[in-house]
């Protein structure tokens, strides 16, 4: 790189900041100078490099890393299963105690995916206090909906088989159920065509 | 009375002699390798799962069950706990708590 | 359920939708995360570690904090960036656990070794930086894989190396100017 002497004052240390702070605020010393521009030129190819280096490492490791590597290594992680809260589902006496996991419900939650064509659902969350077996809910969903799907109608078949499913499994009083589209995808290369285009 | 190993495997009898209840899971939490875990939430083999203890003198029989979507939770849950209760009564501990959980719904 | 299953989409899904999914303790999603992410994390791994030994226990290690501390991320759509810092911090937890074992001041890591398909990596700018890498000392190619491969800011590099702003300031400077001049034929 280009000697310190010839970098007009400034050091490869504030350099190498200032790329990182993205050359902002602009600093006209260092603009001005030829030879801090070939070090700061230098510093943001080694930077594209850097990118590049991780994009064929990654590319590498997925050659390598075939399906027996990859069951090694989930069959080594220990997991502990998610129950959360536990949510009565009448209220107890001295001789009965029925409730149901957070964990199961949220579970119904994501079941109730199979009756809405191209929603995907990824994080439940429930808000109210679920200690009592009537309590007033509200529940939140984030979705993916995979293009080509009716946003309107695919969100509207979630809700009315979210509202069923905690209706059959919960006492729960739903106050409302909000859904929220966080993107649209592709189909899995497996998926077929969506049912109903446009 | 007889001795809570006794009382466990007979709560664990009688609640999955309930229509409805597709399996029972150790009561208080289920831990292990990814696979294993897996397994067990598809119905994989099962180990004794009610817990029994008894707080200030009492019995308590905590019973974690899975149901099917097709059934009713709070239906299922209150035939898992007569029947329990009832086979805990017939082995000298009447009058005992029953805590039913549904861990899971089978889809 | 599998996870491929076409009905389900959910191979498909982005990390927003996956992660937030696994957060709430669904299995397959955190499968699915799992074969998404590995392979990066393994590169990543390998690369700070420079020992091929340890690298799969790391990966594995990093694993199992994630499905504790998923809930845990505010943003799933960020779990990539987050898993990578997850799998930092185990990395360097086993390098000093290296370096306090040993009485050498200046532990001279071998480079890291290739993977095969790197072996036969065409392009030279990439082999160089590979070979520039690992002729930086330990803490100077550490700092420099948080900033620029995890996008780590100095003061998290600083907390999660034990070091002062400044001194991750400088070791930055230092290692990109090291590179730069071991690659001065590269330009």
């Amino acid at each position: 790189m280009t000697p310190e002497d010839e970098l007009d004052g400034h050091t490869i240390e504030e350099l190498s900041d200032y790329l990182d702070h993205g050359r902002s605020p602009r600093n006209r010393s260092i603009e001005a100078s030829p030879g801090c521009q070939n070090a700061l030129q230098a510093m943001e190819r080694l930077r594209d490099l850097a990118e590049q280096l991780a994009e064929a490492d990654t590319e590498a490791e997925k050659e390598r890393a075939d399906d027996r590597w990859l069951q090694r290594l989930l069959a080594g992680i220990v997991v502990e299963a998610r129950p959360g809260r536990r949510i009565p589902l009448e209220e107890a006496t001295p001789i009965s105690d029925l409730g149901i996991t957070e964990g199961a419900v949220r579970s119904l939650i994501r079941d109730a995916e199979t009756d809405a064509p191209g929603i995907v659902v990824g994080r439940t969350r429930l808000h109210g206090d679920l200690g009592t077996a009537t309590a007033e809910v509200s529940v939140n969903v984030d979705v993916g909906i995979v293009y080509g799907h009716n946003i309107e109608t695919a969100t509207e078949r979630l809700r009315t088989a979210i509202a069923d499913r905690l209706a059959a499994h919960t006492s729960l009083q739903i106050r409302v159920i909000d859904i929220t589209v966080r993107d649209l995808h592709e189909p899995d290369e497996v998926d077929g065509t969506p049912e109903e285009l446009g | 009375m007889s001795s809570e190993r006794a009382l466990a495997t007979a709560a664990d009898a009688a609640a999955k002699s309930v229509p409805g209840v597709t399996a029972l899971y150790p009561a208080g939490g289920l831990r292990g390798r990814f696979g294993a875990v897996k397994d067990r939430l598809l119905g994989g083999p099962e180990g004794p799962a009610s817990q029994i203890d008894r707080p200030r003198g009492r019995v308590r029989c905590r019973v974690d069950i899975s149901i099917s979507s097709t059934a009713t939770a709070v239906t299922v849950c209150q035939s898992v706990r007569d029947e329990v209760a009832s086979a805990l009564e017939a082995l000298g501990a009447a009058e005992a708590q029953v805590v039913v959980t549904v861990v899971r719904v089978s889809l | 359920m599998d996870p491929q299953d076409p009905d389900r989409g959910l191979s498909a899904a982005s990390d927003a939708i996956v992660a937030g999914r696994a957060a709430d303790g669904d299995l397959d999603a955190f499968e699915v995360l799992v074969r998404r992410h590995a392979p990066m994390m393994r590169a990543y791994a390998r690369r700070i570690l420079a020992a091929t030994d340890e690298v799969d226990d790391v990966v594995q290690e990093s694993w199992m904090v994630a499905w504790k501390q998923l809930p845990e991320l505010n943003d799933p759509s960020k779990v990539r960036g987050w898993l990578m810092r997850v799998l930092s911090r185990k990395a360097l937890d086993r390098v000093r656990v290296r370096r306090y074992h040993s009485d050498i001041t200046q532990i001279e890591v071998a480079s890291p070794r290739p993977a095969p398909a790197q072996l036969v990596e065409q392009q030279s700018a990439l082999s160089g930086l590979t070979a520039a890498l690992a002729e930086l000392d330990d803490n100077q190619r550490q700092v420099w894989i948080l900033r620029e491969w995890a996008g780590y800011s100095y003061d998290e590099i600083a907390a999660d190396l034990n070091l002062s702003r400044s001194t991750v300031r400088g070791m930055l400077a230092r290692a990109r100017k090291k590179i730069v001049d071991r690659m001065e034929g590269w330009r």
